[in-house]
């Protein structure tokens, strides 16, 4: 287990970047790898890191999106009283968001505020039996007016909001709590594949990209493959760990621990089958320990690059996470240094023939 | 050729022109735009307007859709009565005993979208919601061969009649089509404007089809005009009516134009917006953010074009949208002009270069 990879981890999960603002995310990965690529960006912030082999340039381009993104919220505007109405980026559930801690990033720094909610006592059965909407909540950051919300605190209508949960040991050493697991843990993996690489040969052109707005449409996956142009994709990506007590067995999609999860089919890609195939024999033969997961909601940047230009063969595989899209995840870091063994095997057998041989 | 801000708005919001029949819209616009600039066309039929400034570069694609929410028929039964498909997103409840017209080759024929009266609805009809498909066209012809004879055909367009209106205050106008006539009245507006202005870039004016159907000129014609930044001119949700809680206002009429700081189709470069909000305040220009969770405009495809091009929505406040009749205030109207106007004058190659830096 390396001690790098978990401070890599709680650096870039402790970063503040919701879907459009991911400058400190992108920041912490270009300190990472300035000295090791050639760093270019897409025209919408997604940061596309190029790592040559010396094999030539006619060798294949091979793309490694990890998205900056995290999910959260951003202001609408403020009531009278000083309380903040929010709209929520990417995919929140209602009953997870209520007591939470968040941070507002504003022109003038970053305010902590809750999102405000009814004692129990004060609630009608009614009430208590049923979820409240998102549209119906609020956030508190202890001003008493609009004008003391906005003049002295700086807070202003689309200013993004951030969940507030530090990356966390737990007693297992092994695992680990943290927000923004998805997908913080996907560009550790990017600048990770990057720094082994420097070390090994590899036939081919390694394109490792922090893309931006994935949990809103992966918008910026598709603006980065225009500018890669890939040959193959292999996302970075984080997926589901459902391990947990409710789960009927036959309904499990991902355990912590059990290694990388290859997707055989997700919301918006199905994968290249020979490129798949080849990812479970590179397993096989490295003893990498693997499972298989389905997601029939939801997608990851896979779904964007893989139509690309005439298409790309395009295979997404991902660390098993409990509780994603809430302010807390679980990681075994067991996993992220599995997923980053078979990417890192995968990549090394990626040469011309085998590419190609991927669309014959 | 000068032209009023109410003339120019009474004339888009009569033409008639529904996704997919855009014509006659674009033949109005051609006359505006034809002594801005170079006219071209993308293939499914935007128009585009060159206007060179001092500079070749960088592209600013201003844009606005011409079409309009409407109809289309889709059956005509042996009785004479039309059955129609919507083109664009409607509610049917607010459909019923609405006049409609349909454009036959033979000529415009005026319908009325058929309603049971109340006498004869049972209790449980009376409360349940319209479903569109239910809804029906009378065009007063009793048979299927008198509904031929008179024009009508399947395919044919279907678009709301509604006069353009200007209401006890002169500021406040009420129309059809607003959604995006009024765009497209604040780009020739602008373009007009930038023929007295110093500008160092060069301006797209473009009027799209097909956006209420998903985006579709959006696509074509973006691809064609290869923009370095786009400004799409939109109507955009006024919400300031009886039944709506102050927590829940969009953006109200008479304050200003709209700056889109979210919308479900796009988070907008945040140094345009910026840019946009600073030329606002020195200009004094009144203004609104509007951050709102459903709806989206043509720049939820714009933004994605090749490697990413900075855009940013600006809108014009508007009352009843995707309806027979909506409402804007004139007020919001010139503001967006104003507005645009200044932003473009500012975008320089350095300028815009920084947008992405």
């Amino acid at each position: 287990m390396s001690k790098e990879s978990i401070l890599l981890i709680k650096e870039l999960t402790d970063a503040r970047g919701i879907s459009g603002y991911e400058k400190e995310v992108s920041v912490i990965m270009e300190r990472h790898l300035e000295s090791l690529t050639n760093i270019t960006r897409d025209r919408l912030g997604s940061v596309i890191f190029e790592k040559k082999s010396g094999a030539g340039n006619n060798t294949p381009k091979i793309m490694i999106p990890g998205h900056m993104d995290e999910i959260g919220f951003m202001v609408r505007f403020v009531t009278e009283e000083g309380f903040i109405k929010f709209i929520p980026i990417g995919g929140w559930y209602d009953q997870v968001i209520l007591s939470q801690r968040v941070i507002i990033r504003t022109s003038k720094g970053d305010i902590l505020g809750v999102v405000g909610s009814k004692p129990p006592h004060i609630m009608t059965k009614e009430e208590r039996s049923k979820v409240l909407e998102k549209k119906d909540m609020f956030i508190d950051v202890g001003a008493s007016s609009k004008k003391e919300a906005e003049e002295e605190f700086g807070i202003m209508p689309g200013d993004p909001i951030i969940p507030d949960c530090p990356f966390t040991p737990m007693k297992n050493k092994k695992l680990f709590m943290a927000k923004a697991l998805d997908n913080r843990v996907g560009c550790a993996l990017v600048v990770d594949i990057i720094k082994a690489l420097v070390k090994v040969k590899h036939p081919n052109i390694v394109y490792g990209v922090g893309t931006v707005q994935e949990e809103i449409g992966s918008r910026g996956a598709k603006t980065s493959a225009f500018s890669i142009n890939p040959d193959v994709c292999l996302v970075a990506e984080i997926g589901v760990a459902n391990d947990v007590p409710g789960t009927a067995s036959d309904q499990i999609i991902g355990k912590l621990g059990k290694g990388p999860s290859i997707s055989i089919i997700d919301g918006g890609m199905i994968p290249n089958i020979k490129l798949r195939d080849l990812s479970v024999s590179i397993a096989k033969k490295n003893k990498i320990p693997m499972q298989f997961t389905t997601l029939t909601g939801g997608g990851t940047d896979g779904g964007s690059v893989h139509l690309n230009a005439t298409g790309v063969p395009s295979l997404y595989i991902a660390v098993p996470i409990r509780y994603i899209h809430t302010h807390v995840g679980i990681i075994n870091i067991d996993d992220y240094e599995n997923t980053l063994k078979l990417m890192l095997a995968l990549i090394k057998v990626l040469d011309t023939k085998t590419v190609k041989g991927l669309t014959a | 050729m000068t032209i009023t801000s109410v003339e120019l708005l009474k004339k888009l919001s009569e033409a008639d022109g529904p996704s997919g029949y855009e014509k006659e819209v674009k033949d109005l616009l051609f006359e505006y735009m034809k002594n801005n600039g170079e006219v071209s066309n993308d293939k499914l039929g935007s128009l585009i307007c060159k206007k060179k400034g001092t500079q070749s570069k960088p592209a600013v694609m201003l844009t606005a859709h011409m079409d309009e929410i409407g109809f289309m028929v889709k059956h005509i039964a042996e009785n004479g009565f039309i059955n129609f498909l919507p083109l664009g997103g409607w509610a049917a409840q607010v459909l019923p005993a609405k006049r409609v017209k349909i454009k036959t080759v033979k000529g415009d024929v005026i319908g009325i979208i058929g309603s049971k009266p109340p006498h004869l609805m049972t209790a449980e009809e009376e409360n349940k919601p319209l479903m569109l498909e239910s809804l029906f066209i009378d065009i007063g012809a009793s048979t299927k061969a008198e509904a031929l004879e008179f024009g009508v055909k399947i395919g044919d367009p279907v678009v709301p009649v509604t006069e353009f209106f200007q209401m006890q205050n002169k500021n406040i106008l009420l129309g059809k089509a607003f959604d995006d006539r009024v765009g497209c009245a604040v780009m020739v507006k602008v373009m007009n404007n930038l023929k007295n202005e110093k500008h160092y870039n060069c301006v797209y004016g473009v009027a799209a089809v097909q956006e209420e159907v998903g985006h579709r000129g959006g696509t074509t014609s973006t691809f064609m005009v290869d923009p370095d930044v786009a400004i799409v001119l939109e109507c955009r949700i006024a919400n300031d009516f009886p039944g709506v809680e102050k927590n829940d206002l969009y953006s109200s009429l008479g304050k200003g134009a709209l700056i889109t700081f979210y919308d479900p189709g796009m988070i907008p470069n945040l140094k345009l917006r910026n840019l946009v909000v600073e030329t606002a305040r020195e200009e004094k220009i009144p203004y609104q953010a509007y951050t709102v969770n459903t709806g989206n405009t043509d720049a939820a495809v714009i933004h994605k074009n090749r490697s990413g091009v900075p855009t940013i929505v600006i809108g014009v406040p508007t009352r009843y949208f995707h309806s027979h009749a909506a409402i804007i205030n004139l007020d919001d109207f010139e503001a967006a002009v104003k507005l645009v106007t200044a932003v473009i004058i500012k975008m320089d190659a350095k300028t815009v270069n920084g947008f992405t830096e």
